[in-house]
């Protein structure tokens, strides 16, 4: 049962592992370090766990970044994470891989 | 992270719920109109399978839901009852039970376990006259309105559910197993990062849901959510899915004039709901209990005794005063600390006819097991006595009701042939009797032969080959260990573990245990019990300037004995009382207490305990007194007649005095002392 946020390259960062109530915190202070820094990529095709709290941290995140200029993206969601997303109608938060590539 | 709350509410509600069922299935067969019954089967078996699915537990869902399937056949008609179908459903719930306890532990049932589910659920369908899948459907016509609507829904969730570890997509998911979603949106905003709290939700949830479960079945689902929610559930204007075209089989009432509205202060509903003919109701019991950790009780127990000492002190010192005003304060107060230290004592009490009630099962399952056919008649089921009593009493309990069944009744052609109905009875039965409690397991069976026991006896020299024996005294023989009279060695009884094990576990419960036996005729096993283990009201004696308290329930009558034969004084060990031998102690003598002095007289308290009499002689008499047992230190042990001691309000310690062994003692001693008695 843990969290981990890994940093692959400029911007570009990977989360993998449980992302829901019994990591809430740490989920929050990853997507703080990550929000820090302006259009970062997350990769969440290691997610194996999501739950509501999972899901409302990646959208106040996206929020965050929003207020700030910013931007966001959540690629690559594992398929839990698209299930969860599906199930509660925000799918679109997340970037189809051509947009990825584009940008 | 703490345990997660609203998963131990659904597991002590699973428990309870599988109680509910066990006991009306055991009832079942008894009813004559069972219908009521099977329906608080049927919504049993539904809540447990709904929650289950609200929690992910699909296993149990599953299997409760194939479950209700037959019970709905029941229900409708469509299936007798039947005593293969009752033990086939017993099997069942044992089963779902099974499985809950797996999901207690977090883990799924490995492939043996799930076979034997596979089974049980064939065979139940298999006597329900219908295929597997006929069954399925069966049991979704229940919820099922038989057409798809849409309702739409709007979720608003308690801020501080996430925290509370419920998860709102885990019910979304249920939802979609029954139906579809469609249209979800999430309504609200989130604050900047550094003020977000990831365990606080934002959000609430609106969506379309299309399906053909009914109202009340959709309400049922945000059963568990309800507290921290507000929930509109409404039904959409013009009903999606292929509606009946003359509306008749549809239960609901017109669309548009249903609506169900559910907030934290309750259930509000509005319009017409669906009426089908019994409703699921969303909790079967109302909450008229609440449950206290047991560790509370006992501090209070505990506090409650201190208080009792402290109202004796006070007592004592307002009558050394003599202060009028003070004493009658005293005496209101400690009217009041009597009331509560009852009161106390009565939260721990709880009625015996749960245990009782669990015999039931044992006695369908072995009887059928050995071929038998028994009954079991249970009486005084109201009796009252302390929990930390009724959880040590069970396994005794168990072990007698078994033998009575394989060694009491004998098997229905030998009933028969000896002029017996074929159906053997065993019955429970509980009363109280001066300060005890009585349990006593009755069969009509064979009952003892003396003659075997005491041969049995003799070989194993438990008994000497010239002793003589009183009928009496040789059915207790059944108690002793290795003395079984079984010839036959069952996997039931005869497992190592004889009576003498049931014996040594009522001892340790400061109870006694007691046996009738007529031959052909049947069998009586009475076990006494203390009533509580904690406080007793005691009378107070002086011997040589000490005080003892003797337990006031066994005390029957006090007589002085007059001063004149002196010369038997000492020496005889009965008197005889208005025509009546009654065995005598001196506690002077016993407790090795200082000689008499000139002047003092005796008086003899007159105590019973379990139909026996015996005489205690002491000095003074000092009145009622309400004690609190502390045990005594582990150099007491060995010290016979002794069961405890107490602190008297002057600080001084008094011992209790323990009848049952006393009575014993005085018995023994005037049976073997000289033979004379002192005339009264």
């Amino acid at each position: 049962m843990s969290l981990h946020c890994t940093k692959t390259s400029q911007g570009r960062f990977a989360l993998s592992g449980e992302l829901d109530i019994y990591n809430a915190s740490e989920a929050k202070t990853a997507m703080r370090d990550i929000v820090s820094n302006q259009n970062a990529e997350v990769d969440l095709s290691q997610i194996t766990e999501i739950d509501f709290v999972g899901i409302q941290v990646l959208l106040a995140a996206k929020h965050e970044a929003e207020i700030n200029n910013g931007a966001l993206r959540l690629s690559e969601p594992s398929p839990v994470v698209s299930d969860a997303l599906e199930l509660l109608g925000v799918e679109a938060v997340v970037s189809t891989p051509q947009e990825v590539r584009e940008s | 992270m703490n345990l997660d709350e609203a998963r131990k509410t659904y597991f002590l509600e699973a428990d309870e719920l599988l109680g509910e069922m066990e006991h009306g299935l055991l009832d079942l067969e008894q009813q004559e109109d069972p219908r009521e019954q099977i329906n608080s089967l049927f919504r049993a078996a539904h809540t447990i399978k709904g929650n289950s699915g609200v929690f992910g537990f699909d296993h149990v869902g599953r299997f409760t839901h194939r479950v209700e399937g037959v019970l709905d056949a029941l229900r409708n008609g469509r299936l007798q009852v039947s005593s293969a179908l009752v033990g086939e459903l017993l099997r069942a719930r044992d089963h779902t039970a099974e499985l809950v306890a797996l999901a207690a532990e977090g883990r799924d049932p490995d492939a043996d376990t799930l076979a034997r589910g596979e089974a049980i659920t064939a065979q139940l369908e298999g006597l329900a006259g219908h295929s597997p899948s006929a069954a399925a459907t069966a049991a979704h016509v229940e919820v099922d309105t038989g057409s798809e609507r849409r309702w739409h829904i709007e979720w608003n969730i308690g801020p501080d559910m996430l925290g509370h570890g419920l998860d709102p997509l885990s019910l979304l998911r249920y939802l979609r197993s029954n139906g579809r979603i469609e249209a979800p949106q999430l309504i609200g905003s989130f604050p900047t990062l550094s003020e977000f709290n990831p365990e606080k939700c934002y959000q609430s949830i609106r969506f379309d849901y299309v399906t053909s479960l009914s109202a009340e079945a959709v309400r049922e689902a945000f059963e568990f959510f309800l507290d921290e929610s507000e929930l509109v559930i409404r039904p959409e204007e013009t009903a999606a899915g292929a509606a009946p075209a003359d509306g008749e089989s549809a239960p609901e009432a017109a669309p548009g004039s249903v609506m169900v509205e559910i907030t934290s202060e309750g259930v509000v509903e509005r319009g017409a709901i669906d009426t089908p003919k019994d409703k699921p109701r969303a909790r079967l019991t109302p909450a008229t209990a609440i449950r206290v950790d047991a560790a509370k009780l006992d501090q209070l127990i505990n506090l409650v005794g201190e208080l009792v000492i402290a109202g004796a002190t006070s007592h004592l010192l307002a009558t050394q005063l003599g202060n009028e005003q003070l004493i009658e304060a005293n005496s209101a107060m400690t009217r009041l600390v009597e009331d509560i230290r009852d009161s106390a004592l009565n939260l721990r009490m709880v009625q015996i006819a749960e245990t009782f009630a669990r015999f039931q099962r044992v006695v369908r399952d072995t009887s059928q097991e050995l071929g038998k056919e028994i009954d079991l008649s249970i009486s005084g089921g109201e009796t009252e006595l302390d929990k930390t009593v009724v959880e040590k009493i069970g396994d005794p309990l168990m072990h007698l009701v078994r033998n009575a069944m394989d060694h009491g009744i004998e098997s229905p052609e030998k009933r028969q042939a000896a002029g017996k109905p074929r159906k053997g009875t065993v019955a429970l039965n509980a009363f109280h009797d001066s300060g005890s409690i009585v349990i006593q397991v009755a069969d009509d069976g064979n009952g003892l032969d003396p003659d075997k026991l005491l041969a049995k006896a003799r070989d194993a020299g438990v008994v000497g080959p010239t002793q003589t024996l009183t009928h009496q005294e040789i059915l207790r023989l059944a108690f002793e260990p290795g003395l079984s009279t079984a010839k036959q060695v069952t996997n039931l009884s005869g497992r190592g573990v004889g009576l003498d094990v049931v014996k040594r576990n009522i001892e340790a419960l400061r109870g006694t245990v007691d046996i009738e036996s007529e031959k052909g005729k049947g069998t009586r096993v009475s076990i006494r019990l203390p009533l509580t283990l904690a406080i007793i009201d005691g009378f107070r004696v002086g011997v040589a300037g000490s005080s003892y308290v003797i337990p006031l329930d066994t005390v029957i009558e006090c007589i002085e004995i007059e001063e004149r034969n002196e010369a038997q004084r000492g020496q005889a060990h009965y008197i005889n009382l208005r025509g009546e031998v009654l065995p005598f102690l001196r506690l002077r003598e016993l407790f090795q207490e200082a000689p008499p002095t000139e002047e003092s007289r005796e008086n003899i308290v007159v105590v019973s305990y379990a139909g026996q009499k015996a005489g205690l002689v002491v000095d003074e008499l000092l009145g009622e007194y309400q004690t609190v047992i502390k045990p005594l230190g582990r150099l007491f042990r060995s010290v016979q007649g002794l069961s405890g001691a107490t602190i008297l309000g002057s600080g001084d310690v008094a011992v209790i005095l323990d009848v049952p062994q006393l009575i014993q003692t005085a018995t023994q001693a005037a049976a073997n002392g000289p033979r004379h008695a002192v005339g009264m």
